[in-house]
């Protein structure tokens, strides 16, 4: 049985988990929760390279306690590569690199994205080729997933990800942090009954673009003020059923164009929303599709999915050199086909 | 006196003619709410450079790098950041030796920035969208129409 350790430091969290050929998930940490835990003290930076160099090497320890496992148990290392912050990406790759080279392990880089791409064959069996949607707090794009490092990105968002519109738009109502969770609560409050625009819907493509509806957001907030909290709870309606008609505006376009797809996937933290789920659900049964989004400790950023990643490249035979050097910026369409049939 | 951005074309005429008096480690400092306008100023900027690919939001990944035709570009944004020991610990300094610095929030890092500057304030009122600027270094004697 292939075991593979696996780091991600490409963005705010320090992760690192171990799976195994047989999809489980033998230990899966990440930076939070060892503070919940009560591990170490003081502050954290929120997002600190350094941070990640002082979290990392303890984290993998408790990893490997918690599978069981020595590095000698372990048939391979894998760290996110890209695309992410150099200094995250650099200490999580160094590390990795160090005890693969220590150890005499295989080594592999792995592409963030990729991850989130590949995760649902983790907790689900889904068989090549189906559609994703991507959306997080950094990322919002539409993918046929073809096969491992096969990907066709059918469209992305221009400007902002949906995530961060859900933030912006929280932040200018004074809703707080994290803003999807509060955007949502408030939306359950109103009626979208203020107009505001769907971005790119009259085009031809799959594209996204949420910057000019959080402007139409905030025009909306400055011409009226002060809001009501009803028309607070109506503007966070309005706003969030904006983000589902663009979802579903392009969803349709894309499933309609791949009808080999016969699976429809959702992965990042925006799928923790509800109410999106659920329009995402509906489009699917209405359009024949099966919809499967993983749980939401797989959807935000954790390493599992990056340990997952590995292990389908692993299999199919690939590693990767140790004078692989990391990308800030790597999009998905820029890596090359395993070219695997299962 | 701020300057009337009446059109997107304004704008993107304000990005050529700063894109092409910009070099390696020269920083625009780009001031603004949200939906001010930064980040349209910023994807027309790397347009007159010669980028065609999207210009997405740095917001969560707080820098994007851009390799162009003849420059390299970082395009920051220090609006998750809370002081300029976080942008340091992050990385950012090196970015300012190595590139232009498009910055959004600098505000949140006011003690790192390059002396070689363009301080940039966009405002978007009632529909009408302006911007202020101030030049530092070698842009003090700058002067911008359109």
């Amino acid at each position: 049985m292939i075991k593979i350790l696996a780091l991600e430091t490409s963005c705010d969290e320090t992760a690192v988990a171990v799976v195994d050929s047989h999809k489980r998930i033998l230990a899966h940490v990440i930076r939070s929760q060892i503070e919940e835990h009560q591990l170490y003290g003081g502050v954290v930076p929120e997002l600190a390279s350094r941070a990640h160099l002082d979290f990392l090497p303890s984290l993998v320890t408790e990893a490997l306690k918690q599978a069981r496992l020595g590095y000698g148990d372990v048939s391979a290392i894998a760290a996110t590569t890209g695309p992410g912050l150099m200094g995250g990406l650099l200490v999580g790759a160094t590390f990795a690199k160090a005890v693969a080279f220590a150890r005499n392990l295989p080594f592999l880089g792995i592409n963030h994205l990729e991850g989130h791409a590949l995760t649902v064959r983790l907790t689900h069996d889904v068989p090549f080729p189906y559609l994703l949607l991507l959306t997080s707090g950094g990322h919002c794009q539409i993918l046929e997933v073809r096969g491992v490092g096969d990907y066709k990105e059918l469209g992305t968002t221009l400007d902002d990800a949906a995530g961060e519109a859900f933030d912006k738009v929280a932040k200018m109502l004074g809703l707080g942090f994290p803003g999807g969770p509060a955007v949502e609560k408030m939306a359950l409050k109103g009626q979208p009954n203020i107009p505001l625009p769907r971005p790119l819907m009259e085009q031809n493509n799959y594209n996204f673009s949420f910057s000019g509806l959080k402007t139409a957001v905030l025009q909306y907030q400055q011409k009226h003020a002060p809001l009501s909290p009803q028309t607070v709870a109506d503007l966070c309606a309005s706003f969030q059923a904006a983000v589902r008609d663009c979802f579903v505006n392009r969803l349709t376009k894309a499933i309609q164009a791949l009808p080999l797809c016969q699976h429809v996937v959702v992965a990042g933290g925006v799928a923790a929303n509800v109410y999106l789920r659920d329009a995402l659900q509906e489009l699917c049964t209405q359009q024949g599709r099966i919809f499967v989004a993983p749980p939401l400790a797989l959807c935000t950023d954790n390493a599992a999915m990056i340990g997952w990643a590995a292990m389908e490249r692993f299999r199919l035979g690939y590693q990767d050199p140790l004078t692989l050097r990391p990308r800030p910026r790597w999009p998905l369409k820029e890596l090359t086909s395993c070219n695997t049939g299962f | 006196m701020p300057l009337l951005l009446k059109t997107l074309k304004d704008t993107q005429s304000l990005a050529q003619q700063l894109a092409a008096q910009s070099h390696a480690t020269d920083c625009l400092a780009l001031y603004g709410n949200l939906g001010a306008g930064k980040t349209t100023f910023a994807r027309y900027f790397l347009e007159a450079l010669g980028w065609t690919a999207e210009v997405p939001s740095p917001t969560f990944t707080i820098a994007q790098f851009y390799e162009l035709p003849t420059h390299t570009l970082w395009h920051l944004d220090a609006y998750r950041l809370k002081s300029a020991d976080e942008a340091i610990e992050a990385g950012l300094e090196d970015c300012f030796q190595n590139g232009i610095c498009l910055v959004e929030w600098p505000q949140n890092i006011a003690g790192l920035l390059p002396k070689n500057r363009l301080d940039l304030h966009f405002s978007l009122e009632e529909n009408s969208r302006t911007v202020e600027y101030t030049g530092h270094g070698h842009w003090q004697h700058i002067a911008l129409n359109f």
